[in-house]
């Protein structure tokens, strides 16, 4: 037996009370390491994403790379078309891998709902490397290529018809590209032409997906591009630090309600020990008169709020990465733009930072209620009332 | 014998509204080693206040203590801490068990705030003495009164104190569980341990071998009785 055991003790003698704070506790860490998880997760499925498109820069009528951000990841159309006459010119022009043409349409639906048309020519596979098509790519001009979560909406298979009343057009299923994770997965895709046709813009392309044949001639490159007429380029690293800024705020207000979440249970857990110090004060007072210094009583205290915090931390890291897949779906639908890939991956360092701040939290909540019992006289205990 | 407890001229008032209490008022005191003492007087003539100063939980206002050649007066928070974990055992009338933990470990509750560890065994030891070898493991919702009061003796006990204190220790019990306090009183006290007990039980009362009667703060009668020994 030793003061630790003391405190645990006084922390199973009040279970609901201790379990709620501990809820408390493991709510707000599970939510730091989340939002920790996240932080780093979301870079990193960035640049992966990113080093996984094989595109460099964009060529559209618009040069802001918030509006290239936008249609080339979010998918969002823009009034502004560029001359179909420009794809070619780009893609003969020295140092260009390829050039993928696409034009990018929305289509609301009867509930509301904005889909999404990718009208893309062959050679778009060449900028998605790591699609996996089940089924086949376009095999005529009425294919269609459905993202796994518009095949599941849209509950069709490879070789099923799939009719638009929006736009009067029936298409085949000619392959799904299995889930990425990404904005990939809502979008449906036609062959360019047809898309050409179907939304009548003849000889129109919504953007340019590039990709160099060697990044060292990027700048040369892109000022070469940038010489054709109503040609705008954005760059990767413009796209990027767009949907950084995009992901900003939503960061911002994540960060803000854990702020408000560690707040709120660090007063919680203040609040509890506090109350039972107050209710232990005789108890407090009588171990004086046995022979307890104001140090024993303090660190009585301080192991309590220590082993509840330390508690309701594993706990809430243990939910965390439990709840890892969940988190992760939830994030990739609240933010504007989501790249590919898990966010919260099983990180020890976070896993520990996250605990080691709820315990560093149940030392410091523990320090009020532990100097308020340390100051119990031995009279507290033979004081009548 | 040598004089283990001295108080010189001890004043301590009250503040009680407007209105100062003088709990005791100008107590001249000596107490020797090995004395079996007892406090008798009115409720509220300064019984327990007296004992609380000699327990070194309460200061005097004026005056001066001394216990076991240490002058209180003078001794800070740590001194006077050590000097309740050391040298005096307190008993009280509302026994004051910790109800997490079992008879065992209450016994050894004093332990975890002094030097001395490892007196798991002379715990088992003063359990046995009291009585309660068998209880050892139970928590004290599970004991009577009487026993409760017997492992709160053990425990104030445990750190072999020189002193033995004790406020109404049977104000709370039946006739029957007081008088196996009164024989464990007895026996310490013939073990040599020195004892001041307060208490309104004109049968413990006459155990002991000196009865003080206080009366409004002040030592009215202060004498040594035969002690009367029941057979
Ligand atoms: N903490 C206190 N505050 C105010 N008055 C007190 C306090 N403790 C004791 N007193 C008063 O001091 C006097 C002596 O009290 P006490 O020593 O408890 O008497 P006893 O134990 O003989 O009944 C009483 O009048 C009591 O009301
Ligand atoms: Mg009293």
């Amino acid at each position: 037996m030793n003061l630790l055991t003391l405190s645990l003790k006084n922390l199973q003698r009040r279970k609901l009370r201790t379990g709620l704070s501990m809820a408390g506790v493991a709510i707000a860490t599970a939510a730091l390491f989340s939002l920790l998880s996240f932080n780093t997760g979301f870079d990193r499925a960035l640049q992966e994403e990113m080093a996984n498109s094989g595109i460099h820069m964009m060529a559209s009528t618009e040069g802001c790379p918030m509006e290239a951000a936008s249609l080339a990841l979010h998918g969002g159309e823009i009034p502004k078309f560029l001359d179909a006459r420009r794809l070619p010119e780009i893609g003969d022009m020295p140092g260009i891998r390829t050039a993928a043409g696409m034009l990018i349409f929305s289509l609301i639906e009867d509930e509301g709902k904005a889909i999404f048309f990718y009208g893309v020519g062959d050679n778009y596979r060449d900028l998605k490397p790591h699609w996996k098509i089940r089924g086949e790519w376009f095999t005529g001009p009425d294919s269609i290529i459905l993202g796994a979560e518009a095949a599941r909406v849209e509950k069709r298979e490879v070789g099923d018809k799939v009719y638009f009343p929006g736009i009067d057009a029936e298409f085949t299923v000619s392959g799904i590209v299995e889930r990425t994770g990404s904005e990939d997965d809502g979008f449906f895709f036609l062959p360019l032409d047809t898309a050409q046709k179907v939304f009548k813009k003849q000889g129109k392309l919504t953007a340019v997906g590039i990709s160099l044949a060697n990044v060292e001639e990027f700048e040369q490159v892109k000022g070469k591009i940038e010489t054709l007429p109503d040609v705008y380029v954005v760059t990767k690293d413009q796209i990027m630090q767009q949907i950084s800024s995009l992901t900003g705020s939503s960061k911002t207000l994540m960060a803000a309600v854990l702020v408000v979440a560690l707040v709120v249970s660090f007063l919680g857990v203040i609040n509890t020990v506090l109350m039972s110090v107050f209710e232990m004060l005789r108890e407090f007072g009588y171990m004086r008169c046995i022979g307890a210094s104001p140090g024993h009583i303090f660190r009585i205290v301080l192991f309590e709020t220590l082993l509840l915090c330390l508690a309701g931390g594993v706990i809430g890291a243990i939910f965390g990465m439990a709840f890892a897949s969940v988190t992760d779906q939830w994030l990739h639908n609240l933010l504007p733009y989501a790249p590919a890939g898990r966010f919260i991956l099983f990180d020890p360092l976070i896993i520990a930072a996250s605990i080691l701040f709820a315990a560093l939290a149940g030392v410091l909540a523990g320090i009020i209620p532990g100097l308020k019992a340390a100051h119990a006289s031995p009279m507290e205990a033979v004081r009548n009332v | 014998m040598s004089d283990l407890i001295t108080l010189n001229k001890v004043n301590k008032t009250y503040r009680r509204g407007r209105e100062q209490v003088h709990a005791l008022d100008g107590v001249d005191l000596t107490i020797q080693q090995g004395e079996f003492v007892a406090v008798v007087g009115p409720s509220g003539s300064g019984k327990s206040t007296l004992l609380n100063i000699v327990g070194a939980m309460d200061q005097a206002n004026t005056g001066k203590v001394t216990i076991a050649n240490q002058d209180v007066t003078a001794l800070n928070e740590k001194g006077l801490t050590h000097l309740r974990a050391d040298t005096i055992g307190f008993v009280f009338q509302q026994f004051f068990l910790q109800p997490t933990l079992t008879a065992r470990e209450n016994v050894l509750l004093p332990t975890l705030f002094t030097r001395q560890k490892h007196l798991e065994s002379r715990a088992d030891e003063l359990l046995a003495r009291v009585g309660l070898a068998e209880r050892a493991n139970h928590l004290p919702d599970e004991l009577s009164g009487g026993e409760m009061q017997r492992v709160a003796i053990a425990r104030a006990l445990i750190n072999q104190p020189k002193i033995l204190l004790a406020d109404e220790p049977t104000g709370n019990l039946d006739s029957r569980n007081a008088e196996a306090i009164y024989g464990l009183l007895d026996e310490l006290h013939d073990e040599g341990l020195t004892i001041i007990v307060v208490t309104h039980s004109e049968e413990l009362a006459m155990r002991a071998e000196r009865r003080i009667h206080l009366l409004d703060g002040c030592i009215s009668d202060d004498k040594a009785q035969g002690k009367t020994r029941v057979a």
